[in-house]
């Protein structure tokens, strides 16, 4: 998982096939740098816009279509390109940060898009 | 397949900058000339030949060919290149499509890239092509041979279709193969016949595409024995004809393997007309070739995922300078 955006209490994470996140599910945004970490729930998931998917998808033969064909890929590289196209985008809703000093109801920091670590954080520990 | 994977065994875990995977709106399509050229005289219509479409089951059979550049390494950069056949039998279309094929091009790769080496006009020498593009088309060029000879010798009476001219004699176009591709063609009874959707070949000034324009379709303008602007230093496999196949579509130029008499070159293009669906004068099959083989942005995100995770490659961001010192006005293509 890869922090996209935030905008407000808003974060989108973009999110991989093999990736487990559940709409519901909480995870947990750490900054080792910063020493924080955001904690937030994911409200929505929605497909990643992924460039050129529109014209993948139209010259894809359509199952009534009178067009069949085989792809004869010996790198296997196709699968590489059909989990790109199965990206997710999760759009979280911010809860609060994990510092030093405990839990606080903050959002106003950035946390780092390359070094941050995203991981699902199971409901129970939040109790 | 082998000369893919030897290239890239120089790579691994090398430093990789990919290009941005985000291609040009697409163009908007040009209309046709609202004014196309009048021919007019008894001298034209001589070279015009009508067409009577044979319907008589043969398969059409396209083939295109695709590169892109993904990205670049510390020796050189990386391309990938897919191959397409369509074919059309009794109006079912099937395809295979061959690749992606990545391929690492370098100073040394660039020497050892198979094919005719390019000869120096001057000194008679032979030179390695010079720039990374001329090494991609040339890369490009060989996988799309190989595939065209591919297609010729497993296929009889079928009529296919390149995309581009039967011109020989350019670095990545050696007249001994084509020449070899025609000949197994010819040998399994096959017809082959190049569109080319843009030439450069003109008559008293005009495109010869912009002379069949004006012309009822279908038909053949015969220019042949025009006085053309062409290149000396390159070989014509092809008879030459610009042929408007469709009812308000485009002309094209069309080459027809030269070894073939006239009659069955006319013969070839009826047959075409015949069996397989024209879409604004260009063919089905070769349409839908250029499509299957082509890239699209989430192709080049895949292939830049496979070179970092197959090759070990440590993905670097590129830098853009002319967007680093310029801003928003960073506009035109890097060097």
């Amino acid at each position: 998982m890869r922090l996209l955006k935030k905008a407000g209490n808003t974060i989108q994470i973009l999110s991989f096939p093999d990736e487990d996140v559940e709409k519901g599910g909480y995870l947990i945004i750490e900054d080792r740098k910063a020493q924080k970490a955001l904690i937030a729930q994911v409200i929505d998931i929605q497909f990643a816009n992924v460039p050129g998917v529109m014209e993948e998808f139209l010259r894809q033969p359509a199952a009534e279509d009178s067009t069949s064909g085989e792809d004869v890929d010996p790198l296997d590289i196709m699968s590489h390109i059909l989990y790109i196209q199965d990206a997710r985008l999760l759009v979280c809703k911010i809860y609060g940060t994990v510092a030093e000093d405990g839990l606080r109801l903050e959002n106003s920091w950035l946390p780092s898009r390359t070094h941050s670590k995203i991981s699902r954080l199971p409901t129970e520990s939040l109790m | 397949m082998d000369l893919s994977l030897n290239s890239m065994q120089s790579i691994k875990g090398k430093h990789f900058q990919p290009y941005e995977a985000e291609f040009p709106s697409f163009a908007a399509e040009r209309p046709i000339s609202s004014d196309p050229i009048r021919l007019h005289g008894k001298a034209f219509s001589t070279l015009l030949t009508p067409l009577e479409p044979i319907k008589d089951g043969t398969t059409v059979i396209g083939i295109d060919v695709s590169s892109i550049r993904v990205g670049e390494t510390e020796t050189g950069s990386i391309c990938a290149i897919r191959g397409a056949i369509v074919w059309n039998e009794k109006q079912h279309y099937q395809y295979v499509r061959l690749g992606p094929f990545p391929f690492h091009v370098t100073e040394i790769s660039r020497s050892e890239a198979p094919g005719e080496p390019r000869l120096d006009a001057s000194s008679g020498h032979s030179v390695d092509p010079s720039t990374p593009v001329e090494t991609q088309n040339h890369l490009c060029s060989l996988v799309e041979r190989w595939i065209q000879a591919g297609v010729s010798f497993a296929s009889s009476r079928s009529i296919i279709l390149w995309d581009g001219s039967l011109t020989a004699g350019m670095p990545g176009n050696p007249v001994s193969a084509i020449s070899h591709i025609l000949r197994v063609a010819r040998r399994n009874s096959n017809s082959v016949l190049a569109f080319s959707k843009a030439t450069t070949i003109r008559f008293l000034g005009w495109k010869i595409t912009d002379l069949a324009l004006n012309q009822k379709p279908p038909c053949l303008l015969e220019v042949e024995n025009l006085p053309l602007s062409i290149s000396r230093t390159t070989s014509l496999l092809g008879r030459i004809f610009a042929a408007k196949l469709a009812e308000g579509g485009y002309s094209f130029r069309l080459d027809i393997d030269r070894a073939l008499s006239r009659e069955y070159c006319i013969k070839a293009v009826e047959r075409l007309l015949g069996n397989e669906l024209m879409f604004q004068g260009y063919p089905e099959t070769l349409r839908l070739a250029h499509i299957y083989s082509t890239f699209t942005a989430n192709d080049v995100l895949g292939i830049q995922s496979f070179l970092a995770a197959e090759y070990g490659l440590k993905v670097v961001p590129r830098c853009n300078i002319r967007k680093t010192l310029f801003g928003p006005f960073g506009t035109g293509y890097e060097d």
